[in-house]
């Protein structure tokens, strides 16, 4: 019998993605591009959906080439319905949308968070994990219940990626492949450890108040020769991912889970993997993370998140084929879930 | 001359491991007793660890206490101990209020006994922020139903702290806000019983909900991009 | 007079009232020529035995940790009951003055002989300890220790000391 395939489509921050994906997680093509700004500048709704608009034909064709698959081959139609900027998620929401018309197959809306989750899970092997999420926009420690991804902490500001790329703007390090990444290296060179606020509520984080703490007096401590950029990036990273690191193990306490996943752009980090590793170990369970081929926002994870849900009878008609700046983890009904686990194995019968 | 010697004196028997402490059941001179210590956290540079483990050591201790002076229940602390990082304080009996919730999820909800529970969650939160003291951690594992009386008993003050701004006190409350709907949502609207206690309880319960209803919108207005 | 056990180390207490000679109690005391040493506890601040052990604890830890903020083992003890960081005054309010008739004397070890040249020391009547918590002097204590409506609400005034002795250097 043939295999279900899904054409996924990703574009809520500053990258574009196609992937191909099969029901049992393989992955057939995953292309993607991402918009590169400046040193020292962030990147703008418009420029961003100019710059997916010109990628998103190129990389249809690419990604269905790779897989040598025709659009005949093609299930279902999946794309990111939210949470991210409007302008890059209208773009894919458009072309699915006039995709569907032309090719007649059905379109699944996906919520990006869910997606990630789902990635990282079918990559690992992780079965039931408390999930840390983490990335330019989004800090969630999410575990499954009931029927839902539910948030168990999350930040109660700005995201960490949005504390270490902004950090970045202040020390202009390049946005090349990405701040976090130029952040990490530089960090590991670092020797002095500074202060930082450390601001932990409950199972919640803060990162408006070490931002700000930067912003006010990093010019001033470098001018001084008071530390270095590296010091700086160092303790930064040995201040927010500690935080995490607390978060997730007061929430794997709490629901009384043993193994962590980490997705999401920042969780390619390796520094923090290292600490979240440490944790796991010291609690007698396990950390599953993937590097930056599905941490990083892709095609294929939304592909794959869609074909579970139409796998399991679930589509968006065209005129409900809309696109959300909010749109909450924990809004989504993982029907999937629910199904595979009460009845192991329906995953393949449903083929 | 009488000797009151007890066997069991200084035994420790490991009841739970928790995020960041070790729980023992114990005796303290006689009576019954929970030893919580603290163990460094390996992944935290040595500093941080250090700074952060004595911190909270002492504002439990502060806090767990300045509560009871507010009228609000929290184990009888026994001793303080900074370089084992250890406290010493009342062996309460009874199950937490999580316990109690998932009970209530699983098999129905006992209306009486959640009213009873839900307002005095709600007094005793009021009572703390109109002394100036923030809980920190409010989840339901972090409250005991005593047996035999039913009070309710807030533990866990490591994360506790003393101010009286309304923005503290809102995100202590959605801090337990986002606790009850990720864990008890089959519970009903437990949190609407607590804030209409909370609000009989606090004399600045306007300020503070109306802080609290921003502290949601941000939570829900937050764009969060991929 | 009893003994209780502290971790393992005996603490011997006993309760005397219409004490006649606290002067010369004291003198004895301040000259440093008290034998054995003991510590002499204002009974009128101790509703019952538990908090005088929760601050004998305290003591005993502290001088584990060669860490004692007075100078005698004794002398620990009468500081950590008053869970004031005030020397001098912790010793004036939980220590005994010229006037005091009212007595607890503590000491650490066991040795009945020891107990018995205590005895001998003072001039007064030995009573049981369960005397305590009728003699106490609630409104004394509730100054001292600043114990409010709202708090005696949900503790005992023994309860209300313990805190207080154990959370006096969490700082």
């Amino acid at each position: 019998m043939k295999k279900m395939i899904a054409l996924g489509f990703e574009g809520s921050a500053n990258k574009i993605g196609v992937g191909v994906v099969t029901l049992d997680g393989s992955i057939l093509s995953n292309p993607r591009h991402t918009y590169v700004t400046p040193p020292g500048q962030g990147f703008l709704p418009r420029e961003t959906a100019q710059h997916h608009l010109q990628h998103i034909l190129p990389l249809i064709k690419s990604a269905l080439k790779t897989a040598q698959i025709t659009p005949n081959d093609i299930d279902c139609l999946c794309y990111t319905k939210g949470p991210g900027m409007g302008a890059p998620l209208q773009v894919a929401t458009v072309v699915v949308r006039v995709l569907s018309q032309l090719w007649k197959k059905p379109i699944v809306a996906v919520n990006h968070c869910v997606a990630h989750i789902e990635m990282g899970r079918v990559v690992t092997g992780a079965d039931d994990p408390v999930v840390l999420y983490v990335s330019g926009g989004n800090t969630q420690v999410i575990a499954y219940s009931e029927g839902r991804y539910r948030i168990f902490g999350e930040t109660i500001d700005i995201a960490v990626g949005n504390c270490l790329d902004r950090f970045a703007r202040v020390l202009t390090l390049s946005n090349d492949p990405n701040p976090g990444y130029n952040i990490e290296q530089l960090a590991k060179k670092g020797e002095k450890f500074i202060d930082l606020p450390y601001v932990v509520k409950g199972m919640d984080v803060s990162f408006s108040g070490i931002l700000s703490y930067l912003e006010a007096t990093a010019e001033e401590k470098l001018k001084n020769n008071e530390c270095t950029p590296a010091d700086l990036c160092y303790s930064l990273q040995e201040t927010v991912f500690p935080m995490l690191v607390e978060i997730t193990e007061r929430a794997m306490a709490h629901c009384d889970k043993k193994d962590v996943l980490i997705v999401g752009g920042v969780g390619c980090n390796e520094r923090l993997q290292e600490m979240m590793r440490i944790m796991c170990s010291e609690r007698g369970g396990r950390l599953f993370a993937t590097d930056d081929r599905y941490c990083i926002d892709n095609g294929a994870m939304i592909a794959y998140t869609g074909l579970l849900a139409y796998a399991n009878g679930m589509s968006t008609l065209l005129e409900e084929s809309t696109f959300t700046q909010r749109f909450r983890t924990d809004e989504v009904l993982a029907i999937w879930r629910e199904k595979i686990e009460s009845s192991n194995g329906l995953m393949e019968k449903s083929v | 001359m009488e000797i009151k010697a007890d066997g069991k004196e200084g035994s420790l028997i490991l009841l739970k491991q928790g995020a960041e402490a070790r729980v023992f059941e114990s005796t303290f001179v006689g009576r019954k007793s929970i030893v919580k210590e603290r163990f460094s956290k390996k992944y935290r540079h040595p500093s941080l660890d250090s700074k952060l483990t004595l911190r909270r050591l002492n504002a439990e201790a502060r806090c767990m206490t300045k509560a009871r002076r507010l009228g609000v229940c929290t184990p009888v602390l026994y001793a303080v101990d900074p370089v084992l990082h250890t406290l010493i304080f009342e062996y309460v009996e009874g199950p937490s209020v999580k316990d109690v919730f998932l009970e209530f999820g699983s098999n129905g909800v006992v209306e009486e006994r959640m009213d009873h529970i839900a307002v005095q969650i709600g007094d005793a939160i009021g009572k703390l922020h109109d002394g100036g003291l923030i809980h920190g951690d409010l989840t339901t594992s972090n409250m005991l139903i005593r047996d035999n009386t039913n009070q309710l008993v807030l533990i866990d003050f490591g994360l506790s702290f003393t101010s009286t701004l309304p923005e503290d006190k809102a995100v202590d409350l959605y801090v337990l806000e986002r606790a009850l709907l990720s864990m008890h949502s089959s519970c009903g609207n437990v949190m609407d019983r607590i804030l209409a206690a909370y609000r009989k309880s606090s004399k600045q319960w306007s300020s503070t909900l109306n802080k609290l209803a921003q502290v949601r919108q941000r939570g829900r207005k937050r764009t969060m991009i991929g | 007079m009893k003994v209780c056990d502290i971790d393992g180390t005996p603490l011997s207490l006993a309760l005397f009232t219409d004490v006649t000679n606290a002067k010369e109690l004291l003198d004895l005391m301040q000259a440093g020529t008290l034998e054995p040493e003991v510590a002499f506890l204002n009974a009128s601040l101790i509703p019952e035995v538990f908090p005088v052990l929760a601050a004998a604890h305290k003591t005993l830890l502290a001088k584990s940790r060669d860490s004692l903020t007075t100078r005698t083992l004794h002398s620990e003890l009468v500081y950590n009951y008053s869970g004031s960081k005030h020397i001098t005054e912790s010793f004036k309010k939980c220590g005994i003055s010229e006037s005091s008739t009212y007595i607890l004397v503590a000491r650490f070890g066991t040795s009945v002989d020891e107990m018995k040249a205590v005895e001998k020391l003072i001039n007064g009547k030995e009573i049981d300890l369960e005397e305590l918590v009728v003699r106490a002097n609630q409104a004394q204590i509730q100054k001292h220790y600043k114990i409010t409506g709202p708090e005696l609400g949900i503790s005992s005034l023994a309860d209300a000391i313990v805190c207080r002795i154990a959370a006096r250097d969490a700082l």
